[in-house]
């Protein structure tokens, strides 16, 4: 498959993941605070805003919405609307900095205080999927190879799991644990390793009564050939289609609980807390809940694409008209 | 005389539902069946879905073991071999799917699937592969420039031509067919019918050739062995059996009587419930009686011709134990 042959929505879903991740992860290196701001005067600034700092040689600080300048001078805003006038001999170093996602109530830029929260958010679905493929596919491989004794007490175990409450999971974790980042990870992914593996048993199962996996046996290849051959190309389209599926959920979970505030501590951004953070001064900053919602969303959105494109993908290799036109029946 | 290739003798196979607390009536899949298959002879199992066939075919593949009964190929019971000497041994018997959709893994190149029993059996080279692919598809009628395609663009006929080269590639001396025409037109059913008869003559094989086609059965079996609900209700040359059929079922397959019971489109029923220890073809015989309370066992009525029926209707005289019955 290239890129050019996979399926639009795909395609789509990808690009928006990938240029996400790239922006989490460069977007707080590139966007830094301007030295001598004071945070303070930046508070809840709408999104566009601009804020000049201007150091002047004398080691004094002048910050301002707006600047104007002309021959020899530049006037700045003061405090309660004085004007300034400032001779450029004066000024040591003049800088703007423009906050297109506005800033929030202790004047931090919203934007990157969002790619911040997005490697967070990120990194804790990411790793609990991870953890939820690992748990939940070694069991459904386990119920579904071990004989029907194991299989019946592994599916047992699915449902204890699903039954159980994850709220008192998380609490539990809270308490065992210090809230934040691991114990936060851990929760979200042993309470999310049973769908997968149940899919997974299920592709087993199914996957070994089909003929060619019979063929298979009986052209004595041995298990690990079957695997590699037959088991894993099949199993690879269903569960990434689910893996992408449960990461949208992952992510959003874990907006919900820090949400909650029973999720990571306030104090480190996520995209959860970002939007707990800004609905408490929603009617001043609209836009504080707004981006880091926003953002969940179109990951949600890009997940649910790559989860349906890889469903097109695997429907267009298993079926019809791969490769040339079908020439005649020979006789 | 040499012994059999193939000798399966009282094979049964039941299956629960799986899992613990399973509930639902077992079903009883393979009743008893005893088979041989000379070196290269043809025998036929005919018999409706659902009587058992392909179970007796997993069996023989030692694809899911008996609960009772063994299967001896070559005078190597297949029960006691596991692991990679059954792997080895399985290069000799080789099979054929019904579904020539469903027994190519849709993802791999023709080369692989083709490739795969020689994989299997040994290390050769990606060249000395290739070339083997290609002489085995020519021996199935494919040119090999197929080698490079996927089971998704290729016909119905064709993909089960593939099935045939991959089972022929570690030159097996039996080949198991499962209803490997059934999934196919007609005419492409006669071309697949006439390759297999090809390979007989040529290499030799025998093959165990599963169908519910009594008029293909003809064309290819020397032996036939009719199955009714997991049990051989008849067995015999394939050129007696279907001019003078002595079990009242196979002469409901030949359309020669018209069962007592029947399902839908006058069609004989399958799977009627009939009481334990009873001949099971009994609520559909048109001449059951009393005695047919008892199952009858397998016997030689005539000379190699074996029947399970007390009153075997054209057979003038009535078994011993029947009638006093």
């Amino acid at each position: 498959m290239s890129v050019r042959t996979a399926p639009p929505r795909l395609r789509t879903g990808a690009a928006v993941i990938v240029l996400m991740i790239i922006a989490c992860i460069a977007g707080p290196w590139l966007i830094r605070p301007l030295p001598g701001m004071d945070p303070a005067r930046a508070a809840l600034l709408p999104p566009g805003s601009r804020v000049t700092v201007v150091l002047l040689t004398d080691g004094a600080v002048y910050i301002s919405p707006r600047v104007a300048r002309d021959a020899g001078h530049i006037v700045v805003r003061g405090p309660g609307e004085r004007r300034i006038d400032i001779p450029r001999g004066r000024i040591a170093k003049l800088a703007t900095h423009r906050y297109w996602l506005g800033s929030d109530r202790f004047g931090r830029d919203l934007l990157r205080e969002s790619l911040t929260g997005g490697r967070i958010s990120l990194a804790v679905a990411s790793l609990a999927l991870l953890i939820a493929l690992i748990v939940g596919g070694s069991i459904g491989l386990a119920a579904a190879t071990f004989g029907p004794l194991a299989d019946s007490l592994l599916m047992r175990l699915v449902d204890a799991f699903l039954a159980f409450p994850i709220l008192f999971l998380l609490i539990l974790a809270v308490a065992l644990f210090r809230p934040g980042p691991p114990a936060l990870i851990l929760v979200l992914g042993l309470s999310s390793w049973m769908g997968l593996a149940r899919l997974v048993r299920g592709q087993v199962l199914s996957l070994r009564q089909r003929e060619f996996v019979q063929a298979a046996r009986v052209a004595g290849s041995p298990w690990w050939r079957i695997w590699e051959l037959h088991y894993a190309p099949n199993l690879v389209g269903p569960v990434a289609q689910d893996a992408a599926l449960r990461l949208g959920d992952l992510v959003l979970a874990e907006a919900t609980l820090s949400y909650l505030g029973l999720g990571i501590p306030p104090s480190t951004p996520t995209w959860g807390s970002l939007v707990a953070e800004g609905h408490k001064v929603l009617l001043q900053g609209w836009w504080l809940s707004t981006f880091p919602g926003l953002a969940i969303a179109s990951l949600v959105i890009a997940l649910a694409l790559i989860g349906d494109g890889l469903q097109d993908l695997a429907r267009n290799t298993s079926g019809e008209g791969e490769t040339a036109p079908v020439p005649a029946e020979p006789v | 005389m040499s012994q059999p290739l193939l000798v399966a003798r009282n094979l049964s196979k039941t299956y629960r539902n799986r899992g613990l607390g399973g509930t639902g009536a077992p079903v009883h899949a393979v009743r008893n069946v005893s088979l041989e298959i000379g070196r290269g002879s043809v025998l036929a199992l005919a018999g409706q879905s659902g009587s058992g066939k392909s179970t007796v075919a997993r069996l023989l593949l030692a694809l899911e073991p008996p609960d009772t009964g063994t299967v001896l190929f070559d005078g190597i019971p297949l029960n006691d071999v596991s692991g990679a000497r059954l792997r080895r041994l399985r290069r000799r018997f080789q099979a054929v799917f019904q579904d020539p959709y469903a027994s190519l893994n849709p993802r791999l190149t023709i080369r692989t699937i083709v490739a795969e029993p020689l994989r299997a059996a040994g290390n050769l080279s990606s060249g000395v592969l290739t070339q083997r692919v290609g002489e085995l598809l020519e021996l199935a009628g494919l040119p090999a420039r197929f080698m490079a395609k996927r089971p998704g663009s290729l016909s119905g006929g064709e993909r089960q031509r593939v099935a045939i080269a991959r089972a022929l590639a570690t030159r097996p001396d039996l080949l198991i067919l499962d209803e490997p025409l059934s999934a196919l037109d007609v005419s492409i059913q006669a071309q697949i019918l006439n390759l297999l008869l090809h390979l007989r003559e040529e290499l030799g094989l025998a093959m165990l050739f599963i169908s519910h086609d009594l008029a293909l059965v003809r064309l290819i079996a020397g032996k036939t062995a009719v199955m009714y609900e997991g049990a051989v209700v008849e067995q015999g040359p394939t050129a007696t059996l279907l001019t003078a059929p002595m079990h009242p079922y196979t002469q409901t397959l030949l359309g020669e009587s018209t069962p007592a019971q029947t399902g839908r489109a006058g069609q004989l029923a399958s799977g009627v419930p009939w009481p334990e220890g009873s001949c099971p073809f009994a609520p559909s015989c048109p001449f059951a009686a009393a005695a047919c309370t008892k199952e009858p066992p397998l016997e030689e009525l005539a000379p190699d011709h074996l029947v399970a029926c007390w009153f075997p209707p054209g057979v003038k005289a009535a078994r011993t134990g029947a009638t006093r019955s």
